[in-house]
């Protein structure tokens, strides 16, 4: 395997400090405006609420000082923008909503606030708690059961709910959650500790068909069987996004490890015969397809449930044009579902395509990051993890933006950090936080031992004359 | 509030938007120019580039670097005429990788910390390390639980080595070249 070593041991904790800064100021900006836009004057508590944002940031900046020294210095901030300008435009929309008296009403701000608090929380907690990553390599199979427990718990009567059509939420106490975005993470755990010790076995040459090295048929079990629990999770939870990014992980991480193309084209096969079987059996992948396909069909556009969302989604896009109408100028509440998978057109009407490519690139950004830190870190672990995490907020980005600009038909799955919604929040800022910690290990330099050793080797040799 | 006022607040969030994702871009820019890549098995050449102001030094020399700042690099130590020049990876997953040996010692096992990490169950930590003494290079067991062997011997206190010998860890087997 390739390494790269990084320009020198840089910390860079300053860097990391004024861009969060800047990255704060652009947050409140954003909040600032949407108050002036919509309701004609700054919020009365905007300084308190800004300042305890500020603190929270500040926190998870002293955190990264006292326990991940070297983590990258980029992260964090891009984090903390992506969350600050999420968290502006859902509040832009509660406004709306509470003016309108439309579903979900205000209630989302204040809450997805709250589940920023605990997200930064936990990420807090995952840098001080987890001195290194290889830790995690320990519950490896534990991961596994848990996360299976995870994707199989909203099936289970009584705590499992139904909306939208898809089985993903389980509801305890009044608080419901989608414990699928913690199993994410726990899969990521699991598939770096399984790959990484039976990485070599999965290399192995098999038969060799038009020039591509196949894998032996046997060693195939474990890709199957990834395919497997994603085809259930579309079968019984009918939750597509998840579905996907499941598979996706798995076959990208296996390719990462044994270094393999051959399990990329297998990996596109699988998907391609789970494609024809769903969209042979279930009558919504099929409605998917055709809203995708002839979205402004006008029986399709009318239609409860038909294309409407998707081509009043990109209506605001067209709104916005290139710079954007403006914070809280636009009309992004006119597209259902604008503050959770239609919040990047929301956010493309009221920036433009100058704002919303921005954004894009910041998720560039963080994603690179995460793969410059699988490259720069030594363990085999810590590469696979870094890249499967990192491929899992790509991933889910491509999936839910793709679907919203009508590349690839619409399936659930959360923008990442931007759209309302407090599991995935918090799994993902736990995401952050691991891809903090496994930075810190890829760029701390190795202990000086050289010197020390240098003179007790120069000792030793005096010693012995 | 004006038009103007107005238009003016919508494109300046634009433009400091703009200028947060430049500065990520910036702090960024170290990891396209003054990065060292090493290629397995190529091993280390020397280019044009590595003569930059923020060349990046070797692992070797990046561990001295902490007590010898910005001195020169002084000559490789071991001089004698016949002493192994770069360790090369025989078998194991990291088969092909070379990592040349200058001055300061190499710690090989497990552990991140070491110079060269094995991924090899039946390596310890820290397992073993080579330094340079007296001109050539010496190899010590570092406590390690399986033991180190030079050809089939296993060494229980500092071994010279001399170039072609092979050098057995766990399941790795390395080579010291000239």
């Amino acid at each position: 395997m390739a390494t790269v070593l990084p320009g020198g041991a840089r910390p860079g904790r300053w860097v990391e400090f004024f861009l969060l800064l800047f990255a704060l100021a652009l947050s409140f900006f954003a909040y600032a405006q949407v108050a002036l836009a919509v309701e004609g004057r700054l919020p009365a508590r905007m300084a308190w609420q800004c300042g305890a944002f500020t603190a929270l940031a500040l926190t998870a900046h002293i955190t990264v000082r006292w326990r991940a020294p070297y983590a990258d210095p980029v992260i964090l901030p891009v984090t903390v923008l992506l969350n600050g300008v999420g968290l502006a435009m859902i509040y832009r929309l509660a406004l709306r909503y509470q003016e309108v008296g439309a579903n979900p009403g205000y209630a989302i701000a204040p809450k997805q606030l709250a589940w920023t608090v605990l997200g930064v929380a936990a990420a807090v907690l995952v840098v001080v708690c987890l001195r290194d990553h290889r830790l995690l390599r320990r519950f490896t199979y534990t991961a596994m059961l848990l996360s299976l427990i995870g994707l199989a718990a909203p099936l289970l009567p009584g705590i499992g709910v139904e909306s939208g059509g898809a089985r993903i939420w389980v509801r305890i106490g009044g608080l419901s959650i989608q414990p699928a975005e913690v199993s994410k993470i726990l899969l990521v755990v699991f598939f770096a500790g399984y790959l990484v010790t039976n990485r070599d076995a999965m290399a192995l040459a098999g038969p060799k068909i038009a020039g591509l090295q196949l894998p032996r048929l046997r060693d195939m079990g474990p890709l199957l069987l990834a395919w497997v629990a994603s085809l259930g999770v579309l079968v019984f939870e009918r939750d597509l996004g998840t579905s996907l990014l499941l598979f996706g992980v798995f076959v990208v991480m296996l390719y990462v490890a044994t270094n393999r193309p051959s399990w990329i084209v297998i990996g596109v096969g699988l998907f391609a015969v789970g494609v024809v079987l769903a969209y042979r059996v279930f009558p919504h992948v099929q409605h998917r397809l055709e809203i995708w396909l002839h979205p402004f069909d006008n029986n399709l556009y009318t239609a409860v449930g038909g294309s409407g969302q998707l081509v009043d989604g990109l209506f605001g896009l067209a709104n916005g044009g290139l710079f954007g109408a403006g914070w809280g100028r636009g009309r992004p509440d006119l597209t259902p579902l604008g503050y959770s998978d239609f919040i990047f057109t929301a956010l493309g009407e009221e920036l433009g395509l100058t704002g919303a490519v921005a954004l894009l690139v910041l998720y560039l950004v963080l994603v690179e990051r995460g793969f410059r830190t699988a490259i720069g870190v030594r363990d085999g672990f810590g590469k696979l993890l870094a890249t499967g995490l990192s491929f899992t907020l790509a991933f889910q980005l491509f999936v839910v933006t793709g679907g919203v600009l009508r590349v690839i038909p619409l399936t659930g799955l959360v923008t990442p950090f931007l759209a309302y919604g407090g599991s995935a929040l918090l799994a993902n800022w736990v995401v952050v936080a691991l891809l903090l910690r496994i930075s810190d290990g890829a760029r701390r330099p190795p202990p000086a031992t050289s010197e020390i050793d240098l003179s007790a080797v120069a000792a030793a040799e005096a010693a012995r004359g | 509030m004006g038009e103007l006022s107005v238009s003016l607040l919508r494109l300046s969030y634009l433009l400091v938007l703009w200028l947060f994702v430049i500065a990520a871009l910036a702090t960024l820019r170290r990891d396209v120019y003054g990065t060292t890549i090493t290629r397995r098995g190529s091993g280390r050449r020397p280019s044009a580039g590595s003569r930059r102001l923020n060349r990046v030094p070797p692992p070797a020399e990046l561990a001295a670097a902490a007590g010898l700042a910005a001195a020169p690099a002084p000559p490789p130590v071991p001089t004698r005429p016949g002493a192994p020049t770069k360790l090369v990876v025989k078998t194991g997953p990291l088969k092909g990788a070379t990592l040349p040996l200058t001055r300061s010692p190499v710690v090989i096992g497990r552990s991140s910390t070491a110079n060269l990490v094995l991924d090899d169950e039946f390596a310890s930590g820290r397992h073993a390390q080579i330094v340079p003494r007296l001109g050539g290079w010496t190899l010590e067991d570092l406590g390690s639980t399986n033991g180190t062997f030079v050809g089939r011997e296993r060494i229980t206190g500092p071994r010279e080595l001399s170039a072609g010998e092979s050098i057995k860890i766990g399941n790795t087997t390395l080579e010291v070249l000239r």
